[in-house]
């Protein structure tokens, strides 16, 4: 089998993110979130818990990239108590730069909301096919917290 | 931890055991794990001795991982964070490390482990070598899908295996190739009628993971693990435990995708007398009056050394012989001989003895069928993920057997665990 265009694909993510990460001017101490849009919930309870991701990474703020108008529109008006910024990124970039973050092992403080997007990404079937919520899915499967605060339990 | 990888951090250790880097050192590792236990083996090989394992998980609290005590990093005192020498070997490392700094220990004696990030060309020459590996077996057995069972968890493959049927059946599968990373693996795989059996080294089977990362589903590889580490986009792993994901559901819903609530099948034990009845007479071994001991997991908590001995002289006051199911580098509890059986035939060792008494470990899932009184041991404040050890692996709920006592214990009370336990010998 040849792996060239496999390869090429995922050296094309790599560019991407690079080219991101300067024309951005992102810094290493900032998180990135992007939000894929496939499921708004899913989405909103992103952008509802960023703390808790931004805290658990040691982070000192975070840049939220957002794939539709949408949640660039809500997004811009999160408050938080810590720097962030929002900006828009095209579908094309975000899958390209997702399917190089699902292969590499060196990058790092970035995480996606895609469900179904890369071939073993099961969170799609995880929301449809058990009882967990999106906020819960957020929490443990996005951020990969310790836990979910008893407050936000859904029993 | 792979072979390549323990050889690595094995020759580390080395260099810092032979400058007299561990000498008389307060040693305390970071992070309850599998790669800490291996760590923890290493470092008593040396002759030195692990003080703590600390862990943020403060459930862990009382717990045992190989035999040290388990406490909060939160309750490190003054004098560790000083005086400590940490050892860190998991995948947050970064973060860890720099938790350990904030609390004051100095980074000169931070010992972080963890493998260095593979680079892309790497992976790539990785993803490489995975696409021979899988080319090489087709040539050799047949144009088939591939399925890699990437741990060494024996209790794993029991599962698979226990599945194995319905699944090949439901998806028309007429032909595979089996790929597995260990003998112990490879020999469970004989309880059962899998086929096309081969076993790889566990970088090797990277190799492969690679190949199915970058390529995807046309490469006709299944990954068959309830969460592997090397796929990070699967969230998997992090649902562990949580709303009924547990050990057995997971594997059924999510890598067999079985919708229905299906039972496991256990295979058929053959006989083994031929094999068994010269143990039986080289150990002294008495049918059906004989205990065999497992005092080791790979994944879970166990219990301390003094807690196996006093038990094995109860035992023997009751009458019965008693041994220690032993690895190659393991050691059986004083005053026991370790036995060595091949997994393929464990259940009719155990159906012969007639007792077996062990921490949770694969060893359990593959003796499970067996007709013997069976008595496992958890350790309460065990976590795994979301839940209880014992709410994700016990072999009730598991379906694998409804016959087995399985006993939560808190290590502070070792001694009503014992009572507890003989009261069920007879």
């Amino acid at each position: 089998m040849n792996l060239q265009t496999d390869k090429k694909r995922i050296i094309q993510g790599k560019a991407r993110y690079e080219e991101l990460v300067e024309n951005l001017r992102i810094d290493s101490k900032y998180v990135i979130l992007v939000l894929a849009g496939e499921n708004e919930l899913f989405d909103l309870m992103a952008l509802e818990n960023l703390a808790a991701y931004v805290r658990r990474k040691k982070a000192v703020g975070a840049y939220i990239l957002c794939i539709d108008e949408k949640m660039f529109a809500i997004s811009s008006q999160k408050k938080y108590d810590f720097p962030f910024i929002v900006s828009r990124i095209t579908k094309t970039d975000a899958e390209s730069i997702y399917e190089y973050y699902c292969f590499a092992f060196n990058i790092e403080n970035i995480t996606f909301t895609f469900l179904n997007h890369c071939h073993y990404n099961l969170m799609g079937r995880i929301l449809k096919e058990t009882d967990i919520t999106e906020e819960e899915a957020v929490f443990l499967g996005t951020y990969w917290l310790r836990n979910i605060p008893e407050k936000k339990k859904y029993v | 931890m792979y072979e390549d990888e323990l050889n690595r951090v094995k020759n580390l250790l080395d260099t810092l055991y032979e400058n007299g880097c561990l000498n008389g050192q307060t040693i305390i590792l970071f992070g309850v794990s599998e790669n800490t236990r291996q760590i923890i083996r290493l470092i008593n090989s040396y002759g030195d001795r692990v003080e703590w394992v600390v862990d943020n998980d403060d459930s862990r609290k009382g717990s045992n991982c190989y035999q040290v005590p388990v406490k909060p990093v939160s309750e490190l005192t003054n004098a560790e964070i000083k005086n400590g020498l940490f050892f860190i070997y998991s995948y947050f490392w970064r973060e860890m490390q720099s938790q350990l700094i904030e609390m004051g220990v100095e980074e000169s004696r931070i010992y972080s482990f963890f493998l260095k990030d593979r680079t892309l060309n790497e992976q790539f020459d990785m993803a490489e070598k995975g696409a021979r590996i899988c080319e090489d077996y087709r040539n050799e057995i047949g144009d088939y899908p591939i399925f890699l069972c990437p741990y060494t968890g024996t209790g794993d493959i029991y599962l698979i295996g226990t599945f194995w049927n319905e699944y090949i059946s439901r998806n028309n599968i007429f032909n595979y190739i089996f790929i597995v990373v260990s003998k112990a693996c490879s020999r469970v795989t004989e309880m059962f009628d899998i086929r096309n059996v081969r076993q790889i080294t566990q970088i090797e089977s990277s190799y492969v993971v690679e190949f199915y990362k970058l390529c995807g589903e046309k490469t006709g590889i299944k990954i068959l693990n309830d969460s592997w580490w090397e796929l990070r986009a699967n969230p998997l792993q992090r649902f562990r435990g949580y709303k009924g994901l547990y050990f057995s559901e997971i594997f059924k819903k999510f890598v067999f995708d079985f919708e229905d609530d299906i039972k496991p099948q256990h295979p058929i034990l053959k006989n083994a007398d031929d094999d068994l009845n010269p143990i039986f007479e080289k150990y002294c071994l008495s049918q059906r009056r004989t205990v065999v001991l497992s005092p080791y997991s790979n994944t879970l908590s166990d219990l301390a050394g003094v807690f196996w001995i006093n038990l094995v002289n109860q035992l023997k006051t009751k009458g019965l012989c008693v041994c220690t199911n032993c690895g190659s580098d393991e050691k059986p509890i004083e005053g026991t001989d370790g036995i060595f059986v091949p997994l393929n035939i464990a259940p009719q060792f155990i159906e012969k003895s007639g007792c077996f008494i062990g921490v949770r470990s694969g060893f359990c899932d593959c003796i499970s069928a067996a007709n013997a009184q069976k008595i496992i041991l958890y350790d309460r404040k065990n976590r795994f993920f979301n839940c209880s050890a014992f709410e994700y692996f016990n072999l009730k709920n598991m379906g694998l057997c409804d016959d087995a006592i399985e006993i939560e214990y808190d290590t502070a009370n070792t001694d009503e665990l014992t009572d507890r336990i003989l009261s069920y010998i007879k």
